[in-house]
Parts: structure tokens; sequence; C-alpha cells
């Protein structure tokens, strides 16, 4: 038995699939390539597959990972390509690792995570937005309204904002590229970002903004290492 | 070719970001049809009209969407009715109905195929081609327009929607639709007019083309009788049916979901038709004779699905499952199978008996849910009026070994409101409530699960074009009421739960079910008020549809509190379903005095069906 962990790109077309409809399309892809994967023991056996800090509805990523069991041991390249041609379109393994550290949980680990954004805004601007972005990390708290199961409340994210930079600019469209805070110790949402940037940005105004996970990378004795580089 | 080259983003993500389940409208799932509009001679849009994922449930549109993307010349592309927040915004933003492959708006198609399940999806057709931007009468198509066809078993009666659709498909598809393709590319390379085209396939057997026919009625608005406008239309549409299921196409891919849909798994229909003859039973008539397909092809097409599509699961699909003949046979290869893969075997409620408790028992391995009965009627007097060959000793034996087997939550199906129902028949259903609970309590503790639940369940007949029961009157909303509150009354025990269904529902369903062409000007007035999803209790809207018939001055009641005469001129004389009119009488009559008639494969009874030469009638 082999564990192997796997980085793919979820991309446009399947963008608005839902966390648990992935696990779904990855378990039935698994099983039409023909993978050996572990089965859970048990009245009912399913494929032991796990997954990394689940990406929100809407959002793209080109590093997304997963981890599966497996029941024999298969080169990873062969996953890779057997894996690829039994999943749909937007969906794609980028590479597959064997890891032989069972034990270190690294996808639990994740703890920073960038994103593009690529903002529509409502009105052409020609306002320095790699200016005002500075003055808003540079200030000492950034208080952003944020809506829990107990109602609103308001939360200071400075802290969690690692990066934030403007990537390119045009008339009506900025793209943004940021690190922030991510898993489950702090977690902190790109859309919070903007709501804070169209509050205390006079003329920021969004019309739609499409987020893009480019990285992760998790906590490992205190470095910060990409998830395919420790096995 | 087939790939990435044709596939696009459909509507934009401003508006998906605004809707519920986005991933109904985003289509490219695994196994589903991508081609080159530009490399095929004909689209065809096949239409359910319901939500994504009541669509993809249907087995039919399974079949159908394959085969007809098997031919080279054909493009054929799903579309749904999209939800009520989807419709909002694909009328703010004016983006017509469009189709889940290409994206491309189903007003270009050269075809737009609708399914007809159940009449409460009428108004949702309407609305798909008022979506569509397509002219919702068939007379107002011109040049351009796609042509607007139906199948299904609601086509049965087409009378209704004769307005709307300009050509019906009677029976099974998938020979007939192969023919319509031919004669239309025909007709395409000939340049010929719509009428032309409509003249050549009312000549294909089970087409029938409602505008070259008119309608004589009386001073009462019955009918006089039937108008062919059109020499070149036959004066009969006969229903097709495939003889030889073990040799007609079944799909060896389907599409898989991304998201879940209402039936989940791999379906193998195990047969088609049904040999009881409930004589409430539309489904029972329209689709004889009993044709099955063989253990070794459904095992072969259950590797072939299960190979191509990765699911968990897997069941079995047919009007009653205990009927087919090879069952412990097909079970045992079939759980070889997903013992094997580690999938599921998905039982359907099957006949309660020693064997199905062991296969049950088998199959599921942990939780035992519920079971389900349908006893149908409260007395035996009336279950013989209604030919359901159920006795109360039936009921208590079987519910009395799945108690001892380990089950405690059994579901019991009634209807009310059948012909000659009375109170005491009403009182009947809690009376069998009541001996089931006692079976459980007749049990020894220690062989029983702890905690008994029954659920009763009624809803309202509904007499079905095709029946026995075609000529009887339904029960009005308030009689309905009245006997559900009665039934309500004589339920006391709290083990015991009853549910019962919206009468005001099955009164509409009613009128749809036996209705005329008077029924077309209601339902475009009903679209226009914004009826739709009437089949979705939280959209049905019982004024709107009252307000539709009283401004087209149709009575609505004149549809089902009326008992016909049997010399009477019905809607549908004019399709040829195979069972006779003299059969469907000689069962209305014996119903009437409590006989019962036995099953297809006890005794021939002569129905008619024997005229497709096929199934059960030539075992």
């Amino acid at each position: 038995m082999s564990k192997m962990r796997l980085k793919y790109i979820k991309g446009n077309e399947v963008k608005y699939i839902s966390h648990l409809d992935l696990l779904r399309t990855f378990q039935r892809a698994i099983k039409r390539a023909e993978i050996p994967i572990q089965y859970s023991q048990g009245f009912n056996p399913h494929p032991i597959v796990s997954f990394g800090l689940p990406l929100p509805v809407g959002t793209t990523s080109e590093s997304e990972y997963m981890e599966m069991e497996l029941a024999a041991d298969v080169e990873s390249v062969h996953v890779t390509a057997r894996l690829n041609k039994a999943l749909p379109k937007g969906i794609k393994i980028l590479e597959a690792v064997t890891v032989t550290d069972k034990k270190d949980k690294i996808l639990n680990k994740i703890c920073l995570a960038s994103y593009d954004v690529t903002i529509h805004l409502k009105k052409k601007s020609d306002m320095d937005f790699s200016q005002a972005l500075l003055n808003l990390t540079a200030s000492d708290k950034l208080v952003v309204e944020k809506s829990t199961k107990k109602g609103i409340k308001e939360v200071d994210i400075l802290q969690d904002i690692h990066a934030l930079e403007v990537a390119a600019q045009g008339e009506k469209r900025v793209v943004f590229r940021m690190q922030l805070s991510a898993g489950s110790a702090r977690n902190l949402k790109p859309e919070l970002v903007l709501q804070a940037v169209e509050k205390y940005v006079p003329g920021f105004e969004i019309d739609f903004a499409a987020i893009h996970r480019t990285k992760l990378l998790a906590n490992k004795d205190g470095r910060m290492v990409e998830p395919m580089s420790v096995f | 070719m087939e790939g990435e080259d044709f596939v696009k983003q459909k509507i934009s993500d401003k508006i998906l970001s605004k809707v519920q389940k986005p991933t109904r409208y985003i289509g490219n799932e695994w196994n589903s049809v991508h081609k080159d509009p530009k490399e095929v001679e004909m689209r065809f849009a096949f239409g359910f009209p319901d939500i994504y994922e009541v669509g993809m449930s249907h087995l039919g549109m399974k079949i159908l969407y394959h085969m007809l993307n098997d031919r080279q010349d054909v493009y054929c592309e799903r579309v749904f009715a999209p939800w009520v927040d989807m419709e909002e915004q694909m009328r703010q933003h004016h983006i017509p109905l469009f189709a889940l492959e290409s994206g491309d708006p189903i007003s270009e198609f050269d075809f737009v195929g609708f399914t007809l399940q159940y009449e409460m999806s009428y108004s949702n057709i309407l609305n798909m081609l008022d979506l569509a931007g397509i002219p919702l009468m068939a007379s107002e198509r011109e040049k351009g327009h796609p042509f607007i066809c139906a199948g299904g078993p609601c086509a049965y009666n087409p009378e209704p929607l004769a307005a709307f659709i300009d050509f019906f498909m009677m029976g099974e598809g998938e020979e007939v639709l192969n023919e319509v393709m031919d004669a239309y590319a025909e007709w395409k390379r000939s340049g010929g007019t719509r009428t032309d085209f409509l003249e050549r396939v009312c000549q294909i057997e089970g087409v029938y083309v409602p505008q070259f026919y008119d309608v004589a009625y009386n001073g009462d608005g019955t009918i006089h009788h039937m108008i062919r406008t059109n020499e070149k239309a036959p004066e009969k549409i006969k229903k097709r049916i495939i003889k030889d299921l073990d040799h007609t196409y079944f799909p060896r891919e389907i599409i898989v979901p991304f998201m879940e849909i209402v039936h989940d798994r791999i379906m193998l229909e195990i047969f088609r038709g049904c040999t009881r003859g409930c004589r409430f039973c539309q489904a029972g008539i329209i689709y004889r004779p009993v044709r099955e397909r063989t253990p070794q092809k459904l095992l072969e097409i259950a590797k072939a699905l299960n190979k191509a599509t990765g699911y968990e699961e897997i069941s079995l699909s047919s009007l009653s499952t205990s009927d087919y003949t090879a069952l412990e046979g097909l079970t045992e290869g079939l759980l070889d199978l997903t013992e094997q893969e580690k999938i599921n075997l998905a039982l359907p409620s099957l006949r309660v008996d020693s064997f199905s408790l062991a296969l049950m028992n088998k199959v599921q391995k942990v939780r035992k849910s519920g079971l389900t009965f349908a006893p149908e009627a409260g007395t035996q007097r009336l279950r013989d009026v209604i030919n359901k060959g159920v006795t109360e000793e039936d009921l208590v034996k079987s519910v009395t070994l799945a108690f001892e087997g380990g089950w405690n939550n059994v579901k019991l199906y009634f209807m009310i409101g059948l012909p000659t129902e009375t109170l005491e028949d009403v009182e009947g259903i809690a009376n069998l409530a009541y001996q089931v609970l006692d079976a459980y309590f007749t049990v020894p503790k220690e062989q029983r699960n702890r905690g008994v639940n029954v659920t009763v369940s009624t809803s309202s007949f509904v007499p079905k074009a095709f029946t026995p029961f075609q000529w009887h009157a339904q029960d009005t909303i308030e009689q309905l009421r009245e006997k559900q509150a009665h039934l309500k009354s004589k339920i006391k025990n709290k083990k015991i739960k009853y549910n019962w269904h919206d009468a005001p529902l099955s009164f509409l369903e009613a009128v749809f079910a036996r209705g005329d062409r008077k029924l077309s000007e209601v339902l475009a007035r009903a679209q226009e008020k914004g009826c739709r999803f009437d089949g979705w209790s939280e959209y049905f809207d019982y004024e709107k549809w009252m307000e539709s018939f009283d401004e087209c001055g149709v009575d609505p009641h004149f549809y089902t509190a009326r008992k016909r005469p049997y010399e009477e001129i019905l809607p549908w004389d004019h399709i040829d379903v195979g069972v006779t009119k003299k059969f469907l009488i000689n069962e209305s009559e014996k119903a009437l005095r409590g006989e019962t008639t036995p099953h297809c494969r006890q005794n021939c009874t002569g129905c008619g069906a024997a005229v497709f030469e096929g199934g059960v009638c030539f075992e």
C-alpha cells in the first residue's frame, strides 16, 4: 500500500463544481482510469482520497492538491497519464509523487495561499492603484464587515494579508496579486480584501472579480514549502 | 472532431455567480458529446421540460441522446428548463434559451424535441419555447424556425398540445427517430417547404402531425368527428415499439453529471411493459406487450457502463421488477459484478417474499431502510375493482416477514377517489395500516427491531387516456379533501404517519390527461400569466390557472367531473396503441362488477397488443 500526492488544475470549465462534486468526480475518474485505489474497510467501502484546502465555488486554480491511497505500486507518471485521460475537461493533473512519509499530513498544514484577482471595474479609472494598495497595507489596521453564523461582525484583516500588489492595470480592468493566510488556523478570503479596497479606496467599484489561486504553501516545521516538494 | 474547440462559455460569470447551482447550466460533463456544428447536417435539441437534475435522471433521454449522436450527420444536444432564478437573469439580460453542449440558441436548431413525462410539465414547454424566442404556435412558425416535436407517455393524448407541436412520435423512439432524421436530410436537400416536410414525416408509422387534422364539436362540447385536412395524413396513428430489446440500441456510455441528480446511477432497463393490467395504470396499457432483455445482455451492458462511467451504483428499471422472469439469475450476476467492482446494487421496490428479503439482505448490508408496498386501495372489493392482485393476507404475510427480518419502517401507497369508492373503502386504508402495525407486535420482541413506523401516503386518482377508467369521472377537489380529512380522523396512532397529495394539482393533471384541443389556448394563457414548474408545489398557482380557464371560456370540470358514455368520441381515438377499445370497455364493465382479470402470463385476454408480434404475446 502506498500513498500518492497529486497537483492539479481546476480550470474555467469546472470552476462552478462544488467541493463535494469534485470529490465524486475524482472518485469516478479514478475508477474509469482503473487505478488500483485502496478502499476503506467496512460495509460501504469507498476509495480513500483526501483533498487540500477546498477551493470556493467560482474560483479557478493552478495549484490544487489531493492524495490517494493505492493498493498496489504504480509509477506516478502512469497515474498522471491515465487520470488525465479519464478526467473531464478543465481538470488536469500536473504531477504526482509517491509519498514515503505517510504520517506527514502536509495537506493539513497549508497556511498561505496566493491569488491573482482580475477585477472588472464599473467605471473607468486612471487612479494609481499600486499606491492605493501600498497606503492600505501601510495603515495600522484594515477593518471590514464579515458575515458569520452569528451575524455581521467587524474584523481586522491586515495581519492576514502577507502581500498585496497590482500585477496589471488597464482602463476598466485591474489585476491584484495577493498572498493571504489560508488553512484551518487562520484563513482570509480574497473577497474580503476586495471589500476592504472598495471601502477605503474611493472610485474603486467592482463590477465582477474573477479569482484564480496560483499557489499554496504549507508550514513544515516552521518552513514554508510547496506541498509537492515534501515526500 | 471532438474536443475543446467547440466548448465555449455560454453564460457570463457575472450571471452564473448569481444563481443557485450554476452547474445546471455549464455542461461539459464526462461522456457528453461535442461536435463541430459545421460538420453535421442536423442539429437536434433534446428538451426535458424540467430542471437539469430531474431531466438528467430520465433513461429515455440518455438512450436517444447517444443514439442520435452516434449518427455522423446529427448533433444532439440537451436543453432543460432553467430554474426560476436563472430564468429571471436570462430575461433581464435577453439571453435566449441555449443548448448545453454548444451554448447556441435552440432557435437555430433543426429540431427541438420534448419528452412528455407528466402533464404538469406542459407549461414549462411553452415557457422554454418563449425563452428561446420560438413562436409558440406551430401555425406561426416559418422557414428557419426549428420543427418542434414531442414524444413520451403523455403524447398518447397529444391534443392539449396540438397547437404548439409540429409533430408527435407515438411509442418507443429508437427506430422512428432515425427514420425522421433520414426524412429530414432528404427534405433539406430537396429544398421543400415546412408543409412538404410534415407531409413526408406523417407517412412514417407513429408520426402524428396535428395541423393535418381538424375537430368538429357537438353543441355540448364533445367531439362530433375528427376531420383529416391533408389527405397524405393517415386516419389512425399507430404507436411504435421495439420488438426485440436485446437487438436494439442501448448506449455503452452515458453522461456522468458533476452535480447530484435525482437518479444518480447506472439504470438497467430490464423490460418494457407490464403484465399486470391494473385498471388505473396508463403505463400498463401503453407499453404493452411486455418485452424482456436477457440477463446476458443486461450484464454486458452493466459491465460496459461501469467501465465508461465509474458510477458507484447500479439499479434496475422497469414497471414491476418482481415480474422479470430471470430476476434470480440477473441479480446473481450483478452481485458478482458489484462485489468485484466495489459498487452498490440498488434494488427497486420488490414484491416481498423470502427470495426478495434474502436478496435485500445481501445488498443492503447495514441499513435496513424502509420497505414500500402499494395496495392502492383499502378494501378487497375496491382492489378487485382496480384489478390490483394483492390481498390483505398477502400484505400481512409480507410485512410480517419483513418485520421478522429486521425491517421496521413500512411505507404504504394508496389512491383515493378511485371509481366506486365509498367512505368504507377510505376507512379500509386506516384499517390496513393498523393491521400492519399489529403484525409488527405479533413478532416476538427479540426477533424484531425496535421502534416501528408506518407511513400511509395517498395520491388522488387521475383517470388517464387508454385505461379502462378513461370514461370515469374524477372526484371533485372538495370530495378528495373530505376523504383525506376522513382518513386523517381515522388514523390516531402516533406510529402511523399520513401524507396526502395536493388535490388541486391532481385536478389540473386530470384536465390535461383527458383534454382536447380547446386546452391549447388555456395553456398559452397560463404561460402568459407566468405559470411554470406546476409540478413544484412552491410554484403551482391554482388561481392563475382558474383565471386562464375563465378567460378562455373553458370549463375545466367538463374534462374531470363528467362520466363519458362509451360511444363518445374521445380526443385520442385516432391514436392506436394496439390495445383495443373493446378490451378497455370490457375491463371497465368487469371493474364495476368487481371482477378481476388474470395477468398476461396466466391467461391471455386478447387485449390487442399481439398485433405488434412480439414479447409476452408470443412466448
